[in-house]
């Protein structure tokens, strides 16, 4: 697993310039936070990485394959859980047993086995996101794109998400980049947050977290200090009407 | 029996009800009209019915008119999803065909009829109206079935590199599945009433349509009703089995 | 209980209203007599024209778009008299409806045309023979010749290879069959007059090939091809004393004078309403062969006509045929 480098990337779109000379790293096997307003731009990057959306400048380091999870669970109707899973899997993983196993483990993993066979209407919001959140480790990939993906839940459905989430990358650690308005996951999540602002959008600073991210609570000193900065710094700098 | 099973077995059984309602007003209306060759008694439609079941003519008749529904529901069927997985696949596409779609679905019933009767035969001319009557139908729904799948759903199979067949055998199919068979089962019943029109001015050979019209011509109106009354039956019954596949094969909606 | 008293409610008010149209129905002053358009309208083409009055009551001459209307206005006491096709006559009396047949008054305006020539009808072995209306009357007194005639004919749009038989063809009506003998999609075809006249016109190289009624005559060893008749309900009969007598001079004397004035005849019949196009001339209006036979001459030819169509579907005289007090005595 490789860093992802960003250097001296620039985008616009009709005549807007979303970001110009903008420099990033991914490190491998860590999670990272774009953190910033709606609209800043992080979206715009999160696409550059994925190749989604062209730019100017270089970006290195971006695996094959990548793993995306969205606000959107984007699960199909028509299939299980387990199909769900499969579905992805089905081109990656040929051996059908060897399958069915990582399945069964993921779905484990995010505490839905009694819902293996449940189809997405009959589960809630919090379940189709945990399911999609299996999905994206599962998939052998070694970069998870996050965009906004707690965003609209309620905080005792996000609080227990982000443990699954947890309790899943601990298995395989992959790189991860969230992108996210809300500094609550940012600090509960991440390695490293980048907090974004201006236009065209600029890192204005940045925050490294080194506690065990299974441990961390917000409660924790180093934890409510960088929340509450972060908090402060948009309260400043949001233009009061 | 207390007043709230009493309803609910009312209201199980209200179609029923409704139905027999229905023969009842016909009922006392025929006996009203007292006049055969007008409205004739339920019974003795029934009696006609019953007549024309046992005999032959009566099935083949009915072979006739189902195999001419039948050829020109697929010929419609399939030209409309070809050309609206065409046009989802390819806008422009879409765009090209709008004006087709719409002018075959304005045109006038009677006049597809009239002019099918110049160019084609007797016995072919009620398949190209039936074509043609449920092709704009069909395309409509097909084009918005497949709109209508969530694209989130697409973009996620695309980014994580489900394979081509996957996509269209996993994704697509099962997805518009249940509005394809929506539309089927409207059109096949409304295909059926549209073939029968069709055969009585174009004196189709072996047709419930001209069936009848011989009824009519001979002022057997129990007759031509008992015809009708079949034509419904079939016309529901077709309606049943695709209800039944439906059901069958999409077991992840809420019932 | 309450929804089940208004469920109630609702089936009455709908049964009396039924009941109250079934009703209105037969209220009406005045007589009314009906004639389907076409040829048969001219066998009252004078009255029309001059529309008589029958001692102090108001009569009324309407044409009625087809034989359809003839029988339901018939039956439910909308009209009085009528020109019908015999079998229609005999079918509604059968179902119920007690008529008396005055008279017979066309005796065949049916031809073969075609756009090639043959001097016998088994030369039409082979080929394909257009009709209008499977089942109805011009296609069961066709079979019923060919019958006669020992020749075989089968239903199919494509003429027999083996040249056996006669392949039968229809068509729902003249307007179809015309521009099919233009472009020659069919070669023989039988049509009413006066629609025969306009096919011969507009039709280059298309000649009038058989008279059905004449072929008639040769299977029937010289009977009248009674075609329609005129009939009239039993209790307008017992009602108005006389009328049958007088309406049957006025049947009488219109004969010879559409013979003498068809300008006249064709303008009677479109201020009526007629959608008649074709102009009539003499032979137009000798060829829709129209005349006068009383109804106890006219019997046994009738009873000839009923007992051919019957043999091939009862029901096209309702089932079984007529008893004799059908004719007016």
């Amino acid at each position: 697993m490789k860093d992802i480098v960003l250097k001296d990337v620039s985008k616009s779109y009709d005549g807007l310039t979303v970001v110009e000379g903008f420099n990033l790293t991914l490190e491998a096997g860590k999670i990272t936070c774009l953190l910033g307003v709606s609209g800043v731009g992080k979206t715009t990057i999160l696409n550059i990485i994925g190749g989604l959306a062209g730019s100017q400048g270089s970006v290195s380091g971006v695996p094959e394959r990548i793993s995306y999870i969205f606000q959107n669970p984007t699960l199909l109707p028509n299939m299980t859980v387990e199909g769900n899973l499969d579905f992805v899997l089905r081109s990656q993983i040929k051996d059908k047993e060897e399958r069915k196993k990582i399945i069964a483990e993921a779905i484990q993993n995010v505490g839905l086995s009694e819902f293996a066979k449940a189809y997405p209407y009959q589960l809630s919001a919090g379940m189709a996101q945990r399911v999609s959140m299996a999905r994206a480790f599962v998939y052998p990939s070694e970069l998870i794109l996050m965009d906004e993906p707690f965003r609209g839940l309620d905080v005792a459905t996000k609080a227990r998400l982000l443990e699954y989430f947890l309790a899943l990358w601990q298995k395989s650690k992959k790189t991860v980049l969230l992108v996210t308005h809300n500094i609550d996951e940012a600090v509960l999540l991440s390695d490293k947050i980048l907090v974004l602002g201006g236009r065209p959008a600029r890192i204005s600073a940045e925050y490294f977290l080194n506690s065990d991210k299974f441990a961390r609570k917000l409660s924790d000193k180093d934890a409510a200090e960088v929340f509450g900065k972060i908090y402060d710094w948009f309260a400043a700098v949001t233009p009061k009407s | 029996m207390n007043k709230a099973k009493l309803k609910s077995i009312i209201v199980r059984f209200s179609p029923l009800i409704t139905v027999g309602v229905f023969i009842l007003i016909w009922y006392i209306a025929a006996i009203a009209v007292d006049i055969e060759l007008i409205l004739p008694r339920p019974a003795l439609v029934f009696k006609e019915l019953l007549a024309l079941i046992s005999g032959k003519t009566f099935w083949t008749a009915v072979g006739g008119t189902l195999s001419r529904s039948f050829t020109g529901f697929a010929i419609s069927f399939a030209l409309a999803m070809i050309l609206a997985v065409a046009g989802f696949a390819i806008k422009p596409i879409h765009r090209a065909f709008s004006p087709l779609v719409i002018i075959s679905r304005a045109i006038p019933t009677m006049s597809v009829i009239l002019l099918s009767l110049i160019w084609l035969t007797s016995q072919t001319s009620p398949i190209l109206i039936s074509s043609l009557i449920m092709f704009p139908m069909f395309y409509s729904d097909f084009y918005s079935a497949l709109n209508n799948i969530d694209k989130g759903v697409i973009d996620m199979a695309k980014l994580y590199k489900v394979g081509a067949k996957d996509i269209v055998t996993r994704l697509y199919i099962p997805n518009i599945l249940p509005s394809v068979l929506d539309s089927v089962r409207s059109g096949i019943s409304f295909n059926v009433k549209i073939v029968i029109a069709a055969e009585v001015l174009a004196q189709t050979r072996q047709s419930m349509g001209i069936s009848m019209q011989i009824s009519r011509v001979m002022l057997d109106t129990a007759s031509l009703l008992a015809w009708t009354a079949a034509a419904v039956a079939i016309s529901y019954a077709l309606e049943l089995i695709v209800e039944l596949i439906k059901r069958f094969a999409v077991k992840w909606r809420r019932a | 209980m309450k929804k089940l008293f208004v469920a109630i409610l609702i089936v009455i008010i709908a049964a009396a209203a039924v009941f109250t149209f079934a009703a209105c129905n037969n209220e009406k002053g005045s007589i009314k007599i009906i004639v389907p358009d076409g040829a048969p309208a001219l066998a009252i083409a004078k009255m029309l024209k001059d529309k008589p009055q029958f001692d102090k009551y108001e009569i009324t001459y309407e044409i009625v778009p087809g034989a359809a209307e003839i029988s339901a206005k018939i039956a439910n006491g909308e009209a009085d008299f009528a020109i019908a096709p015999t079998n229609i006559a005999a079918n509604i009396y059968n179902k119920g409806t007690d008529i008396r047949i005055i008279s017979a008054n066309t005796f065949g305006n049916l031809y073969l045309v075609g756009t090639e020539s043959v001097s016998d009808l088994s030369d039409l072995k082979g080929e394909v023979v257009y009709n209008i209306g499977m089942g109805g009357t011009p296609d069961l007194t066709f079979k019923y010749i060919l019958n006669q005639m020992g020749i075989e004919y089968f239903a199919s749009d494509v003429a027999d290879e083996t040249g056996a038989k006669v392949a039968l063809h229809y068509v729902s009506s003249g307007a179809e069959l015309i521009p099919l003998l233009k472009t020659g999609n069919a070669k023989f075809g039988i049509l009413g007059e006066p629609a025969v006249s306009q096919a011969l016109k507009n039709v280059s190289g298309s000649i009038r090939l058989f008279a059905i009624h004449d072929l008639w005559a040769d299977v029937t060893e010289g009977l009248d091809y009674t075609q329609a008749v005129f009939v009239g309900r039993k209790d307008a009969i017992d009602k108005y004393e006389g009328i049958v007598e007088w309406l049957s001079d006025l049947l009488d004397e219109n004969v010879d004078w559409i013979a003498a004035n068809p300008a006249e005849a064709q303008a009677a019949l479109a201020d009526a309403g007629s959608t008649l196009t074709v102009a009539l001339n003499k032979q137009i209006i000798r060829a829709c062969n129209i005349g006068f036979v009383p109804a106890k001459y006219a019997k046994s030819d009738i009873n000839a006509y009923l007992t051919a169509m019957a043999s091939f579907n009862a029901a096209a005289i309702g089932g079984k045929m007529p008893e004799d007090t059908i004719y007016y005595q």
